[in-house]
């Protein structure tokens, strides 16, 4: 794992490649939302064609085949990378001059090297694949291969190769100067090989793309291969229009690439032979084991909103990139490459799932593979945490150390030190743990009764959140429970990739009343996890905008606040508006603040095994939240809590984080703190 | 003025111009001819061969000429089996593989769109060919602007390896085969 660590704690320091990543996936994430509002059924429509179709994929493959066959195309299934590698080598004429589209499954099967080594020459025609060629550099994404490029070194590439010194640095010079040069060889080569988006059962090929270099690999050379991993295999041809327009949307804010081709056969009177070779290379058994994160269809989405991937770029990953490309690898190349690659670098912050077009839920996937593995590579620290959290009476210890390490300011040490895990110093409530069993009655006219759900860090460190959220229910008109028996929800584990310790005793909530939870990651992971509970779950500010919020009879005046929406609140749970509207409602005045969808990196006990990247991730959170001009921030979420305080200290910040509960009481408290 | 249902078409980047007689055709023509000398390919399909049977000094594809004057020529005129409305999209249908060279290795195409063409969506266009069609084109391209790239940067750059330039001609309306070559 050290070379893990050893890459992550690298791709930190090139804040170049990471200013260049942000200037071209803003516009995608600006653009996207809008462009999708016209297809409200198409993610929906996709999911259950990938669905569909990777079910019945051995028979589909064959009706595929049969159906390529009798319109003209040559068909080749390739159990693995190296048949597929020879069949290509095999029927191509000696030093072919070969032009490439993307494809990432070539890149996987390393087919490149191998047209290099027996005597070709390969050309990467996708202008970003172009540039990595010249420059010797790895993919950084799948849909923008040169995304982490400065475009001054692409300048000085492409002076330097295309022998052109006085080539100016306008995008639009080194487009054209690209142009140029790539022109001749597109007319000369005698050998394409592209990818496809999808194959139809019904036997056809469909290839979307906006430069035209797919059109040119095949249409101009006289052998075409199109290289294709199994799991694009589709129903019909509907089916697989929507996948191209689904990557279009998604991955770039296009409703359609500009070119999409449909082969349904070779060109009658010109045009190339055309070999289409599908690579199992594993993929036919791992959809028996795991099917999700082969309904992949490679748009880049995920990686355009991943946090991780906004600061580590290509080194998020290997061969594949980012979380769905991990998971794959787990599947095809087993648990230590997944392991090496980065499996548990993902924050769980499910920004990806309501983003992707075929919703694959990469978080939750990747925790369920983290909980098979022979070994959790997990460092010591977050498994003492986790012990710690199973014994309540440790738990409770810990209380009195980090309120004298608070009060004697050495947290504010350590914050402003930053660098390692142990420099996270949790700055509790004062508040003690809720009492077991008692009951807060609400006032009057009282409108029902309800729990709230203790859990174990929230209940321990954060006693007087949960005695706000008490009194703002209370305030409601609501009687509040507190069961007999507290424990944790299970999420910490689940992040963590270990097993679940022990079943909850769930008859600790009985009758039909909700349970209110103040800590977004625990109502998540409850809610998105079978329990018998999970219908009635319920996020406190949900709840409130449900049953109808009771104005304090004295708002707080205007106080300028920013909100930090949990990504547990926002993308796991869709309560995106509802803590908005109770703030305003309270009285406070919202401020925009920028990246505000942004994760702040505690992700459960992430900071512990990746605290280089965490603390990068807090300070930049705390950064953006500092620059709105507010004095006081908002968040719902014990973790976001803790890391975002640490991140204001660390930048010696003198704004004040509350949770939305305390906030809202202060209101009911008619201002005052 | 761009006809109702064609705004896609000039949001995509495609110069759209309403052709209603053989004069407008001429005063296009000219421009064209215009902004991008060099020679012009012509696809020989039912569309473009009905407009441009009286121009001179053009190749027609495939009888005087194939891939290498493709591949010289400036200009490129197809017919569209099809319009898009809402993604502003031309859709070529074709048997031979001409239509997908003359359209991507120009510096300019000129898609000419019988006016009765314009369906809605894909969706409209598969639903035609079931039941117009017995059989599938073995080639399809769906165009939906010109050529471009975002690579360097994210900026968006017109011109990578197909046309430059894209236009549209809403020419009067064709009945007969949806397929061009």
């Amino acid at each position: 794992m050290s070379d893990l660590h050893d890459r992550v704690r690298r791709a930190l320091l090139h804040d170049n490649a990471r200013e260049a990543r942000q200037h071209g996936t803003q516009p995608i994430r600006e653009r996207v939302p809008i462009a999708l509002k016209a297809y409200p059924e198409l993610q929906s429509q996709v999911r259950r064609s990938k669905e569909r179709a990777l079910d019945a994929l051995p028979r589909l493959l064959e009706q595929a085949e049969a159906r390529l066959v009798s319109r003209g195309f040559h068909v080749y299934r390739a159990a693995d990378g190296a048949k597929a590698r020879d069949y290509i080598l095999s029927h191509m004429p000696p030093s072919s001059l070969v032009i490439k589209s993307k494809s990432n499954l070539a890149k996987e099967i390393h087919l490149p090297d191998a047209l290099r080594a027996a005597g070709h020459r390969v050309i990467e025609t996708d202008l970003g694949d172009h540039i990595n060629q010249l420059m010797g550099r790895q993919s950084g994404h799948v849909l923008m291969p040169a995304i982490g490029v400065d475009r001054a070194e692409i300048h000085k590439t492409f002076q330097d190769q295309f022998d052109e010194p006085d080539l100016g640095p306008a995008p639009e010079d080194l487009v054209a100067s690209a142009r140029r040069h790539l022109r001749p060889l597109l007319e000369e080569a005698g050998v394409g090989i592209s990818g496809a988006n999808a194959v139809t059962a019904t036997g056809e090929i469909v290839l979307m793309e906006n430069e035209g270099n797919i059109r040119a690999v095949t249409s101009l050379p006289a052998v075409h291969f199109v290289v294709v991993a199994v799991t694009k295999v589709v129903e019909t041809l509907e089916d697989a229009l929507r996948v191209v327009q689904a990557a279009s949307l998604y991955g770039i804010g296009q409703d359609l690439g500009n070119y999409c081709t449909v082969l349904a056969g070779p060109g009658r009177d010109i045009g190339p032979d055309v070999h289409v070779v599908l690579v199992d290379d594993g993929r036919l058994a791992a959809l028996e084991d795991e099917p999700e994160p082969f309904y992949c269809i490679n748009c880049g989405s995920c990686l355009n909103v991943c946090p991780v991937y906004a600061e580590l770029g290509e080194a998020y990953g290997g061969e594949r990139l980012g979380g769905i490309g991990i998971m794959q690898t787990f599947l095809l190349n087993g648990e230590d490459a997944a392991n090496q690659d980065g499996l548990d670098l993902c924050l769980g912050c499910q920004r990806c799932v309501p983003a992707c077009p075929v919703a694959i839920d990469t978080p939750g996937v990747t925790n369920r593979l983290k909980a098979r593995r022979r070994t959790v590579p997990t460092g010591p620290l977050r498994h003492r945490f986790l012990k710690l959290v199973h014994s309540r009476r440790d738990l409770m210890w810990t209380r009195w150390a980090f309120r004298t390490a608070a009060a004697l300011g050495i947290a504010s040490r350590w914050h402003r030190r930053g660098q390692k895990p142990e420099d996270f110093v949790p700055v509790l409530t004062a508040a003690p743990p809720l009492p077991a069993g008692r009951v807060y009655t609400g006032s009057d006219p009282i409108r029902g009764s309800v729990w709230i759900f203790p859990g174990c860090v929230m209940d321990a460190w954060y006693g007087g959140v949960h005695q706000d959220t008490i009194r703002v229910l209370n305030a409601n008109g609501y009687t509040v429970r507190v069961p007999e028996q507290k424990f944790c929800c299970g999420a910490l584990d689940a992040h963590a990739g270990a097993a679940p310790r022990g079943a909850p005793d769930w008859d600790t909530f009985p009758g039909t009343d909700p349970i209110i939870m103040d800590s977004a990651g625990c109502g998540a992971f409850l809610t998105q996890h079978p329990n018998p509970v999970s219908q009635r779950v319920e996020d406190l500010a949900a709840f409130l905008a449900r049953v109808g919020f009771r104005p304090p009879r004295q708002p707080v005046p205007g106080t300028p606040l920013v909100y930090h929406n949990p990504c547990h609140l926002a993308y796991a749970q869709n309560i995106v508006d509802q803590p908005r509207q109770l703030l305003a409602t309270a009285g406070y005045h919202l401020v925009d603040v920028p990246a505000g969808e942004a994760c702040c990196g505690s992700a459960g006990t992430y900071n512990l095994d990746f605290p280089e990247l965490a603390w990068t991730l807090a300070r930049r959170k705390a950064g953006d939240l500092s620059r709105s001009g507010a004095a006081l921030a908002c968040t719902a979420n014990p973790g976001c809590l803790m890391q975002i305080r640490a991140g204001l200290e660390s930048l010696g910040s003198s704004m004040q984080l509350e949770h939305l509960a305390t906030l809202l009481a202060r209101a009911y408290a008619g201002g005052a703190s | 003025m761009t006809p109702p249902g064609w705004q896609a078409f000039e949001r995509k980047g495609f110069t759209v111009r309403h052709i209603q007689s053989p004069v407008d055709f001429l005063k296009a023509w000219n421009a064209i001819l215009g902004s991008h000398r060099g020679p012009v390919a012509v696809l020989n399909d039912p569309i473009a061969a009905a407009w441009l049977d009286r121009y001179e000094n053009i190749c027609w594809i495939p009888d005087e000429g194939g891939r290498a004057e493709i591949l010289r020529s400036q200009v490129g005129f197809t017919g569209a089996s099809f319009a898009l409305a809402d993604t502003g999209t031309v859709v070529l249908a074709e048997d031979s593989g001409y239509a997908r060279m003359v359209s991507n290795m120009v510096a300019c195409h000129v898609a000419l769109v019988p006016e009765n063409r314009l369906v809605a969506n894909w969706e409209g266009v598969l639903e035609r060919f079931g039941v117009e069609h017995a059989r599938q084109p073995r080639i399809l391209s769906f165009i939906s602007g010109p050529s471009q790239t975002a690579d360097i940067q994210g900026q968006l750059v017109r011109g990578m390896h197909g046309p430059v330039a894209v236009e549209a001609w809403i020419v009067p309306a064709v009945d007969g085969p949806l397929n061009l070559t």
